[in-house]
Protein backbone atom coordinates (compact mmCIF):
# COMPACT_ATOMS: atom_id res chain seq x y z
CA UNK A 1 0.00 0.00 0.00
CA UNK A 2 1.47 3.73 -1.06
CA UNK A 3 2.87 5.78 2.26
CA UNK A 4 -0.37 8.12 1.19
CA UNK A 5 -2.90 5.80 1.15
CA UNK A 6 -1.64 4.28 4.46
CA UNK A 7 -1.72 7.61 5.96
CA UNK A 8 -5.84 8.50 4.33
CA UNK A 9 -6.61 5.11 5.91
CA UNK A 10 -5.47 5.94 9.70
CA UNK A 11 -7.21 9.59 9.24
CA UNK A 12 -9.82 7.62 8.54
CA UNK A 13 -9.93 4.41 10.97
CA UNK A 14 -12.81 6.25 13.05
CA UNK A 15 -15.37 6.29 10.70
CA UNK A 16 -18.12 3.81 12.12
CA UNK A 17 -16.76 4.46 15.37
CA UNK A 18 -19.61 3.89 18.18
CA UNK A 19 -19.05 5.48 21.33
CA UNK A 20 -17.80 4.33 24.39
CA UNK A 21 -19.99 4.23 27.66
CA UNK A 22 -18.67 3.95 31.24
CA UNK A 23 -18.61 0.49 33.31
CA UNK A 24 -21.68 -0.36 35.18
CA UNK A 25 -22.64 1.21 37.98
CA UNK A 26 -21.26 4.50 37.08
CA UNK A 27 -23.74 6.57 39.49
CA UNK A 28 -23.29 4.20 42.93
CA UNK A 29 -19.57 4.71 42.30
CA UNK A 30 -19.80 8.29 41.54
CA UNK A 31 -21.91 8.79 44.95
CA UNK A 32 -19.71 6.93 46.64
CA UNK A 33 -16.56 9.44 45.55
CA UNK A 34 -19.10 12.23 46.60
CA UNK A 35 -19.70 10.63 50.16
CA UNK A 36 -16.15 10.09 50.86
CA UNK A 37 -15.07 13.63 49.33
CA UNK A 38 -17.86 15.02 51.98
CA UNK A 39 -16.61 13.13 54.98
CA UNK A 40 -12.70 14.07 53.34
CA UNK A 41 -13.99 17.31 53.33
CA UNK A 42 -15.10 18.00 56.70
CA UNK A 43 -11.71 16.42 58.35
CA UNK A 44 -9.70 18.60 56.58
CA UNK A 45 -11.66 21.29 57.39
CA UNK A 46 -11.18 21.69 61.05
CA UNK A 47 -7.51 20.37 60.44
CA UNK A 48 -7.46 23.62 57.99
CA UNK A 49 -8.76 25.45 60.95
CA UNK A 50 -6.25 24.24 63.65
CA UNK A 51 -3.59 24.84 61.77
CA UNK A 52 -4.32 28.40 60.87
CA UNK A 53 -1.34 30.67 62.05
CA UNK A 54 -4.37 32.11 64.27
CA UNK A 55 -5.81 29.58 66.02
CA UNK A 56 -2.06 28.56 66.67
CA UNK A 57 -1.29 31.28 68.78
CA UNK A 58 -4.01 31.05 70.31
CA UNK A 59 -3.91 27.95 71.29
CA UNK A 60 -0.44 27.58 72.82
CA UNK A 61 -1.08 30.93 74.49
CA UNK A 62 -3.83 29.27 75.93
CA UNK A 63 -1.84 26.21 77.28
CA UNK A 64 1.27 28.74 78.61
CA UNK A 65 -2.07 30.75 80.27
CA UNK A 66 -3.55 27.91 81.83
CA UNK A 67 0.18 26.31 82.98
CA UNK A 68 1.07 29.49 84.24
CA UNK A 69 -2.33 29.50 86.53
CA UNK A 70 -1.89 26.12 88.22
CA UNK A 71 1.81 26.66 88.80
CA UNK A 72 1.06 30.02 90.83
CA UNK A 73 -2.16 28.47 92.04
CA UNK A 74 -0.28 25.05 93.57
CA UNK A 75 2.80 27.80 94.60
CA UNK A 76 0.58 29.73 96.33
CA UNK A 77 -1.63 26.96 98.08
CA UNK A 78 2.00 25.54 99.25
CA UNK A 79 3.11 28.82 100.99
CA UNK A 80 -0.42 28.88 102.67
CA UNK A 81 0.21 25.75 103.74
CA UNK A 82 3.74 26.20 104.58
CA UNK A 83 2.58 29.30 106.78
CA UNK A 84 -0.57 27.31 108.61
CA UNK A 85 2.15 24.46 109.41
CA UNK A 86 4.54 27.31 111.02
CA UNK A 87 1.51 28.92 112.79
CA UNK A 88 0.37 24.89 114.14
CA UNK A 89 3.57 24.05 114.75
CA UNK A 90 4.54 28.15 116.98
CA UNK A 91 1.16 27.18 118.92
CA UNK A 92 2.45 23.95 119.65
CA UNK A 93 5.96 25.11 121.13
CA UNK A 94 3.83 27.72 123.26
CA UNK A 95 1.73 25.45 124.25
CA UNK A 96 4.48 22.95 125.55
CA UNK A 97 6.11 25.96 126.65
CA UNK A 98 3.60 27.12 129.28
CA UNK A 99 3.25 23.41 130.05
CA UNK A 100 7.06 23.67 130.80
CA UNK A 101 6.96 26.27 132.73
CA UNK A 102 4.27 25.12 135.34
CA UNK A 103 5.13 21.57 135.47
CA UNK A 104 3.18 20.59 138.55
CA UNK A 105 0.54 23.43 138.03
CA UNK A 106 -2.10 20.69 138.03
CA UNK A 107 -0.35 18.79 141.00
CA UNK A 108 0.27 21.81 143.55
CA UNK A 109 0.74 20.89 146.80
CA UNK A 110 -0.29 22.59 149.90
CA UNK A 111 1.96 23.16 152.69
CA UNK B 1 -38.37 15.02 32.58
CA UNK B 2 -37.69 18.37 30.79
CA UNK B 3 -34.15 20.38 31.22
CA UNK B 4 -35.70 23.39 32.58
CA UNK B 5 -37.67 21.30 35.75
CA UNK B 6 -34.43 18.97 35.94
CA UNK B 7 -32.29 22.06 36.35
CA UNK B 8 -35.02 23.25 38.77
CA UNK B 9 -35.20 20.07 40.23
CA UNK B 10 -30.90 20.02 40.85
CA UNK B 11 -30.83 23.64 42.16
CA UNK B 12 -32.79 21.98 45.10
CA UNK B 13 -30.58 19.14 45.39
CA UNK B 14 -33.00 16.81 44.50
CA UNK B 15 -30.98 13.07 44.07
CA UNK B 16 -32.98 11.44 41.67
CA UNK B 17 -32.34 14.96 39.39
CA UNK B 18 -28.99 14.32 39.78
CA UNK B 19 -29.52 10.58 38.90
CA UNK B 20 -31.29 11.15 35.97
CA UNK B 21 -28.88 13.86 34.54
CA UNK B 22 -26.17 11.28 35.44
CA UNK B 23 -27.66 8.77 33.33
CA UNK B 24 -28.58 10.70 30.91
CA UNK B 25 -24.86 12.07 30.37
CA UNK B 26 -22.65 9.92 31.07
CA UNK B 27 -21.91 8.32 27.85
CA UNK B 28 -21.32 11.61 26.44
CA UNK B 29 -18.76 12.77 29.23
CA UNK B 30 -17.21 9.17 29.04
CA UNK B 31 -16.58 9.40 25.61
CA UNK B 32 -15.32 13.35 25.07
CA UNK B 33 -13.07 12.44 28.42
CA UNK B 34 -11.72 9.07 27.00
CA UNK B 35 -10.54 10.45 23.45
CA UNK B 36 -8.87 13.42 25.05
CA UNK B 37 -7.43 11.46 27.87
CA UNK B 38 -6.47 8.28 26.29
CA UNK B 39 -6.89 6.41 29.29
CA UNK B 40 -10.26 4.40 30.51
CA UNK B 41 -9.15 4.35 33.62
CA UNK B 42 -8.59 8.45 33.43
CA UNK B 43 -11.69 9.04 31.83
CA UNK B 44 -14.04 7.18 34.45
CA UNK B 45 -11.79 9.62 36.87
CA UNK B 46 -12.67 12.56 34.65
CA UNK B 47 -16.20 11.87 34.38
CA UNK B 48 -16.58 11.47 37.96
CA UNK B 49 -15.63 15.27 38.44
CA UNK B 50 -17.46 16.56 35.87
CA UNK B 51 -20.59 15.01 37.45
CA UNK B 52 -19.27 16.65 40.88
CA UNK B 53 -18.48 19.91 39.59
CA UNK B 54 -22.12 19.84 37.68
CA UNK B 55 -23.26 19.34 40.76
CA UNK B 56 -22.18 21.70 43.24
CA UNK B 57 -21.98 24.58 40.12
CA UNK B 58 -25.47 24.12 39.35
CA UNK B 59 -26.37 27.24 41.09
CA UNK B 60 -24.36 29.07 38.89
CA UNK B 61 -26.03 27.61 35.59
CA UNK B 62 -28.12 30.59 34.28
CA UNK B 63 -29.32 28.95 31.09
CA UNK B 64 -27.75 31.16 28.44
CA UNK B 65 -26.21 27.65 26.78
CA UNK B 66 -27.88 24.16 26.69
CA UNK B 67 -27.58 21.81 29.57
CA UNK B 68 -25.71 19.53 27.95
CA UNK B 69 -23.36 22.85 25.65
CA UNK B 70 -22.53 23.47 29.78
CA UNK B 71 -21.60 19.96 30.75
CA UNK B 72 -19.48 19.64 27.14
CA UNK B 73 -17.11 22.33 28.02
CA UNK B 74 -16.73 21.06 32.02
CA UNK B 75 -15.73 17.93 30.03
CA UNK B 76 -13.65 19.22 28.02
CA UNK B 77 -11.90 21.65 30.70
CA UNK B 78 -11.24 19.00 33.34
CA UNK B 79 -10.07 16.34 30.37
CA UNK B 80 -7.44 18.96 29.58
CA UNK B 81 -6.42 19.70 33.13
CA UNK B 82 -5.72 15.99 33.70
CA UNK B 83 -3.68 15.92 30.95
CA UNK B 84 -1.46 18.60 32.09
CA UNK B 85 -1.58 17.22 35.70
CA UNK B 86 0.00 13.84 34.00
CA UNK B 87 2.23 15.81 31.49
CA UNK B 88 3.52 17.95 35.09
CA UNK B 89 4.05 14.27 36.92
CA UNK B 90 5.74 12.59 34.16
CA UNK B 91 8.27 15.96 34.07
CA UNK B 92 8.69 15.40 38.08
CA UNK B 93 9.44 12.02 38.00
CA UNK B 94 11.85 12.28 35.13
CA UNK B 95 14.25 15.22 37.17
CA UNK B 96 13.49 13.00 40.17
CA UNK B 97 14.61 9.96 38.18
CA UNK B 98 17.95 12.89 37.64
CA UNK B 99 18.94 13.30 40.85
CA UNK B 100 18.70 9.42 41.64
CA UNK B 101 14.67 9.45 43.24
CA UNK B 102 12.60 7.32 41.82
CA UNK B 103 10.36 6.14 44.03
CA UNK B 104 7.38 6.62 41.93
CA UNK B 105 7.71 5.56 38.14
CA UNK B 106 5.25 7.20 35.46
CA UNK B 107 4.91 4.67 32.68
CA UNK B 108 3.64 5.54 29.29
CA UNK B 109 0.54 4.21 29.09
CA UNK B 110 0.39 1.29 25.72
CA UNK B 111 -1.13 2.28 22.68
CA UNK B 112 -5.01 3.82 23.45
CA UNK B 113 -7.52 1.94 20.99
CA UNK B 114 -10.60 3.32 21.63
CA UNK B 115 -13.26 0.68 22.11
CA UNK B 116 -15.98 1.60 19.73
CA UNK B 117 -13.17 1.81 17.15
CA UNK B 118 -14.11 -1.36 14.14
CA UNK B 119 -11.81 -4.67 14.97
CA UNK B 120 -10.21 -3.77 11.05
CA UNK B 121 -9.21 -0.73 12.44
CA UNK B 122 -8.12 -1.19 15.45
CA UNK B 123 -4.47 -1.05 14.57
CA UNK B 124 -4.65 2.03 12.35
CA UNK B 125 -6.85 4.03 15.17
CA UNK B 126 -4.11 3.57 17.84
CA UNK B 127 -1.96 5.21 15.17
CA UNK B 128 -4.02 7.84 14.90
CA UNK B 129 -4.47 8.55 18.94
CA UNK B 130 -1.28 8.71 19.24
CA UNK B 131 -0.65 11.24 16.44
CA UNK B 132 -3.99 13.36 18.16
CA UNK B 133 -1.81 13.04 21.52
CA UNK B 134 0.67 15.92 19.74
CA UNK B 135 -2.35 18.26 18.60
CA UNK B 136 -2.05 21.65 20.38
CA UNK B 137 -5.10 21.65 23.54
CA UNK B 138 -7.50 23.43 20.58
CA UNK B 139 -7.00 21.58 17.78
CA UNK B 140 -7.26 18.39 19.91
CA UNK B 141 -10.51 19.87 21.56
CA UNK B 142 -11.90 20.33 18.05
CA UNK B 143 -10.99 16.90 16.48
CA UNK B 144 -12.34 14.82 19.37
CA UNK B 145 -15.66 17.04 19.73
CA UNK B 146 -16.60 16.47 16.13
CA UNK B 147 -14.64 13.07 14.98
CA UNK B 148 -14.67 10.93 18.08
CA UNK B 149 -18.54 12.49 19.54
CA UNK B 150 -19.82 13.13 16.44
CA UNK B 151 -20.81 16.64 17.25
CA UNK B 152 -21.61 19.15 14.27
CA UNK B 153 -19.25 22.48 13.74
CA UNK B 154 -22.17 24.60 15.19
CA UNK B 155 -22.30 22.61 18.61
CA UNK B 156 -18.60 22.24 18.30
CA UNK B 157 -18.24 26.02 18.04
CA UNK B 158 -20.97 26.92 21.14
CA UNK B 159 -18.96 24.34 23.61
CA UNK B 160 -15.29 26.01 22.45
CA UNK B 161 -17.46 29.48 22.78
CA UNK B 162 -15.73 30.57 19.12
CA UNK B 163 -16.85 30.81 15.85
CA UNK B 164 -18.34 27.58 13.34
CA UNK B 165 -15.38 29.28 10.75
CA UNK B 166 -12.59 29.44 13.74
CA UNK B 167 -13.38 25.53 13.98
CA UNK B 168 -13.52 25.26 10.39
CA UNK B 169 -9.91 26.86 10.15
CA UNK B 170 -8.95 24.21 13.45
CA UNK B 171 -10.09 20.97 12.01
CA UNK B 172 -8.11 21.86 8.49
CA UNK B 173 -5.12 22.73 11.03
CA UNK B 174 -5.47 19.33 12.84
CA UNK B 175 -5.70 17.46 9.80
CA UNK B 176 -2.43 18.62 8.12
CA UNK B 177 -0.83 18.17 11.63
CA UNK B 178 -1.88 14.63 11.62
CA UNK B 179 -0.59 14.03 8.54
CA UNK B 180 2.86 15.49 8.96
CA UNK B 181 2.93 13.44 12.25
CA UNK B 182 1.39 10.27 10.93
CA UNK B 183 4.19 10.92 8.00
CA UNK B 184 7.05 10.48 10.50
CA UNK B 185 5.74 7.84 11.96
CA UNK B 186 4.25 5.34 8.51
CA UNK B 187 7.22 3.91 7.05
Amino acid sequence: MKREQKIESILNSLDGLEKANPRPFFFTRLEARMQKEVKGSFVEKILGFLIRPSVAIAAVVLIVVVNAFVIISTTLHSEEQATEGNKIEIATVDQYLQMSANPFDGEKVNP
Amino acid sequence: MEESQLIEKLKEGDRAAFKTLVERWESMVYNTALGIVQSEEDAEDVAQEVFIQVYESIDSFKGQSKLSTWIYRIAVTKSLDAIRKKKRKKRNAFLQSLYGKDDELVHDPADFVHPGVKAENKEDAAMLFKAIDRLPENQKTAFILNRVEMLSYKDVSEIMEVSVNSVDALLQRAKKNLKKYLEDIVD
